[in-house]
C-alpha cells in the first residue's frame, strides 16, 4: 500500500537579505495552503527569516565570505511542521538558553525570538552545510480539520439521533402524564365502588373525566342486548343528543360506526373530513372531526359500546388516549354489571324468602301424625328435590272409624312452584270430597272433573293412586289415575309381592276418563307400599348412572317385608337404599307410604 | 512609507514589512524627517505583517532618538505579530503601544 506522500516545499534563493523575502513569502503560502491560520503563520515567518537572515549574516562575516545559495526545507507532518534552513556557512554555535539584551541594545535577539516563537529548534552543523531546524507541533483543530469527512457524518448523525431521544423521551413524559392522569382518576371513582346509590350518576361524572382527559367534547355510551341486536342509550354528553335505540342486522355489512365496531369486535376511528358519516348514522349528530367507537366487551359478553368525538382536534386520539378510553370503559361497564347482580341477589333473596314460606306452608299440609291401630301403623314421606314439591301425599282419617283411612298420593308433572300450587289444589279437593271416602274411583273422577280445565290449560297433568283401607274388614280398594302400581304382600316369604295397578288415565288429559277400582283382602301380616316415580327412577352414578329401577325396589321390598317392625323401620330402611342411590343431588321428588300390619 | 507632521508630531504609516531588508532604510529615513520640536513619534503598525530582529533594532534607535529631545515613540494598533514579537522580546514596556 503506498503512503500518501506529506505536504513539503523546498526553495532555495541567493545568499541576499533583499533576495530572501521572496522565498521566505513563498514559505509561508505554502503553509498557508496546508490549512494553517494567520497568527501562526506570521509566527513561522519571523521565525524562518530570523533563521535565513542569521545565516546570511554568517556567511557574508566567514573568510572567505560564502555566497553559496540558501535554501529552506518544509516539510508538514501529522502531529507537527518542520523547517530546516540550510547554509553553507563555517556555522555558529547555538545558545541552549539564549537572554535577551538590554532594552536599549539595538542587536541580540533574533536567536531568542526563534526559540520563543518554536516549539523545538537547534543548530546542526556539518562539514560542507549546516541546518538550523525549526519545529511546531499543529494545533488540534487543523489535525481535525485533516481528518476524513466521515467524522464530520458520523457526528451530524448522533446529533440527529439525539434530537429523536429527545423527541422520544418528550413524547414518553407526555405519556406517562397521561397515564398518571388516568390512574389518578380511577382510583379516586374506584374508592366509590361498592357504596353506588345513583349508578346513573356515577356514570356520567366518570364519562365526563374521560372527556376531558380525552380533550373531547362529545361522548355516547350505549348498553347492548346482543341477543335482541340492540343499543340504547345509557349517557350522553348533551341531552341534546336525543339519540335513540339502534338495531343491527347480522351479517348485512354494516355502514354505521357503532354496529361495524361490534361486528367486527374492535375500536373504529373515522375522520370525518376524510370519510363523511352516513346521514342515517346516529353519531352523525356529534359533528365532530375525529369519532373513535370502542365495543366494551367483558369476558366473552358484549356489554355495550362506547363513543367519542373531539371537533377542534386536528389529529386522531394518541395511544394514551385510547388506552384511557378502554380502561375507563371497562370500569364502568364492570360497575353496571356489579349493581346489576346486586340487584339479582336482592330479587333473589326475596324469591328465596317466599320459596321457603311456600315451602313450610306446604309441609304443613302433610299429615303431622300418622293413624295407628293395635294391629296396623303407617309411615311415610316427601323428599323433595327443590324448595317447593309437585309430589303429594295424604292420609285421611274416617271422621268417625278410626279404621278406616283413605291413603293419598300424587305427583303433578313438572316441577317448582306450578307443580307445588297443583299439588296443594288436588289435596284440597281430597279432603272436602268426604262424601265419596270409601269409593276411590268416584273419588277420582270428580278430583279430575274440577282440575281438567286448568290443568288442561297449562298442558299439565297429574297422576294419583287412592287407597282406601278397612282395617277391621281387612279390605282395600284402590283407584289409580296412571300412577305407579300399589305393592302388596304379606310378612311370609311364600306370599309374592302384588303389584296393584287399576285402569285409569292421569288427571288433566281426558275430560271424563273412566278410573277402574280394584277391592282386594289384605293378607295377614300385611306389608303394603305406594310411591311415586321419583323413587325407582333415581340413578347412581356408583354403577354408571344406573336407575334404582322397579326391581331392585322390588328386591328391598322382598327382603324388608320379613321384618317384624313397624312402618316407621320400614321406612328408615327405605330411606337407607334412596340415600344410597341418590348420591349427592336429588333429581326428582320421592314420595312413599308404608303400611304394615304386625301382630 | 508615508510622513505626517505637525508642530509636536509626527506620523508615519503605510509599513507593511520592518525586517533586516528595510531596517536600515526605514530607520535612516524616519530619522531624517524627525525635528527638534516634534514631541510625539507615531508609528502606525496596523499594516505590517513581519517584524523581525533587525525591526525591533529600528523601533529602539528611534526611540533613543525621541527620548533625546524628551519625546516618545508610540506604536498604533499593532497587528498581532508585532505585538506578540514586542511582548516575548519585552519591549511592549519600552515602547508605549496605543489603539485608535
Amino acid at each position: 500500500m503506498l503512503k500518501e506522500a506529506l505536504p513539503s516545499f523546498y526553495v532555495q534563493f541567493e545568499c541576499d537579505v533583499d533576495a530572501s523575502r521572496t522565498p521566505v513569502r513563498r514559505v509561508i503560502v505554502f503553509l498557508e495552503k496546508c490549512g494553517f491560520d494567520r497568527n501562526e503563520c506570521s509566527a513561522w515567518e519571523v521565525a524562518i527569516q530570523e533563521g535565513v537572515n542569521n545565516a546570511i549574516l554568517h556567511s557574508a562575516t566567514a573568510e572567505p565570505p560564502s555566497r553559496q545559495p540558501i535554501a529552506i526545507e518544509v516539510m508538514v507532518r501529522p502531529e507537527y511542521v518542520e523547517v530546516l534552513v540550510h547554509d553553507h556557512t563555517q556555522g555558529f554555535s547555538w545558545p541552549i538558553s539564549p537572554s535577551l539584551p538590554e532594552p536599549d541594545s539595538e542587536d541580540g535577539r533574533g536567536v531568542y525570538m526563534i526559540q520563543q516563537l518554536m516549539d523545538d529548534s537547534d543548530y546542526l552543523r556539518g562539514t560542507h552545510s549546516n541546518r538550523l531546524l525549526l519545529r511546531k507541533n499543529r494545533k488540534l483543530t487543523q489535525a481535525l480539520n485533516a481528518k476524513d469527512e466521515e467524522w464530520k457524518d458520523k457526528i451530524r448523525k448522533f446529533e440527529k439521533q439525539l434530537d429523536e431521544a429527545d423527541s422520544a423521551l418528550l413524547f414518553m413524559q407526555e405519556e406517562l402524564s397521561s397515564c398518571y392522569e388516568s390512574l389518578s382518576a380511577i382510583f379516586k371513582f374506584g374508592t366509590e365502588l361498592g357504596k353506588l346509590d345513583d349508578i346513573q350518576d356515577f356514570a356520567d361524572r366518570l364519562l365526563k373525566q374521560l372527556a376531558s382527559i380525552m380533550e373531547a367534547d362529545c361522548y355516547v355510551f350505549r348498553t347492548c342486548e346482543e341477543h335482541r341486536r340492540t343499543l340504547h342509550t345509557y349517557a350522553t354528553s348533551s341531552s341534546s343528543y336525543n339519540i335513540g335505540a339502534l338495531k343491527w342486522i347480522p351479517g348485512e355489512q354494516q355502514t354505521n360506526l357503532e354496529p361495524l365496531a361490534i361486528v367486527n369486535r374492535k375500536d373504529v376511528l373515522r375522520d370525518t373530513q376524510q370519510e363523511p358519516l352516513s346521514p342515517t348514522d346516529p353519531l352523525a349528530i356529534f359533528n365532530a372531526g375525529y369519532i373513535q367507537v370502542h365495543p366494551i366487551i367483558i369476558g366473552e359478553e358484549l356489554i355495550g359500546v362506547l363513543s367519542v368525538g373531539a371537533s377542534k382536534s386536528e389529529e386522531p386520539f394518541t395511544s394514551a388516549q385510547t388506552n384511557v378510553m378502554h380502561t375507563f370503559a371497562d370500569f364502568l361497564a364492570l360497575q353496571l354489571i356489579n349493581v346489576s347482580r346486586q340487584e339479582e341477589r336482592v330479587e333473589y333473596g326475596k324469591i328465596s324468602k317466599e320459596l321457603e314460606i311456600a315451602r313450610n306452608i306446604q309441609n304443613s299440609l302433610l299429615p303431622s301424625e300418622w293413624p295407628e291401630t293395635e294391629r296396623f301403623t303407617l309411615a311415610g314421606e316427601c323428599i323433595t328435590s327443590r324448595n317447593v314439591s309437585g309430589d303429594f301425599f295424604d292420609v285421611i282419617h274416617h271422621e268417625n272409624d278410626p279404621n278406616k283411612v283413605l291413603l293419598v298420593i300424587a305427583d303433578v308433572m313438572g316441577k317448582g312452584v306450578p307443580a307445588s300450587i297443583f299439588a296443594s289444589i288436588f289435596r284440597s279437593l281430597v279432603r272436602a270430597s268426604t262424601e265419596n271416602f270409601t269409593q276411590p274411583a268416584v273419588l277420582m273422577e270428580r278430583i279430575n272433573k274440577a282440575m281438567f280445565h286448568d290443568l288442561s290449560g297449562v298442558d299439565m297433568f297429574i297422576t294419583a293412586q287412592l287407597a282406601y283401607c278397612d282395617f277391621e274388614e281387612r279390605i282395600m280398594r284402590i283407584s289409580n289415575a296412571g300412577h305407579c302400581p300399589l305393592l302388596l304382600t304379606s310378612k311370609e316369604s311364600s306370599q309374592k309381592i302384588s303389584s296393584i295397578s287399576p285402569e285409569g288415565l292421569p288427571l288433566g288429559v281426558v275430560r271424563n276418563p273412566d278410573f277402574e277400582e280394584v277391592e282386594i283382602s289384605m293378607p295377614d301380616g300385611c306389608r303394603m307400599l305406594m310411591y311415586t316415580d321419583g323413587i325407582v327412577e333415581t340413578t347412581t352414578r356408583m354403577v354408571g348412572n344406573e336407575l334404582l329401577g322397579q326391581k331392585r325396589l322390588l328386591r328391598w321390598f322382598e327382603d324388608a317385608r320379613k321384618v317384624d317392625q313397624h312402618a316407621e323401620g320400614f321406612k328408615v330402611s327405605l330411606k337407607g337404599l334412596l340415600k344410597a342411590y341418590n348420591g349427592d343431588q336429588l333429581k326428582d321428588d320421592q314420595t312413599f307410604i308404608l303400611l304394615v300390619e304386625n301382630e | 512609507m508615508e510622513f505626517e507632521s505637525s508642530n509636536e508630531k509626527i506620523n508615519i504609516r503605510g509599513i507593511t514589512e520592518l525586517t533586516a531588508a528595510n531596517a536600515g532604510s526605514v530607520k535612516d529615513e524616519v530619522r531624517s524627517r524627525i525635528r527638534p520640536e516634534h514631541e510625539v513619534l507615531d508609528i502606525d503598525m496596523s499594516e505590517v505583517r513581519i517584524l523581525d530582529s533587525s525591526g525591533l533594532g529600528t523601533l529602539i534607535s528611534l526611540h533613543k532618538v525621541m527620548c533625546q529631545q524628551n519625546g516618545l515613540v508610540r506604536i498604533l494598533n499593532p497587528t498581532p505579530i508585532v505585538e506578540q514579537v514586542l511582548e516575548l522580546t519585552r519591549l511592549h514596556r519600552l515602547l508605549e503601544i496605543t489603539r485608535q
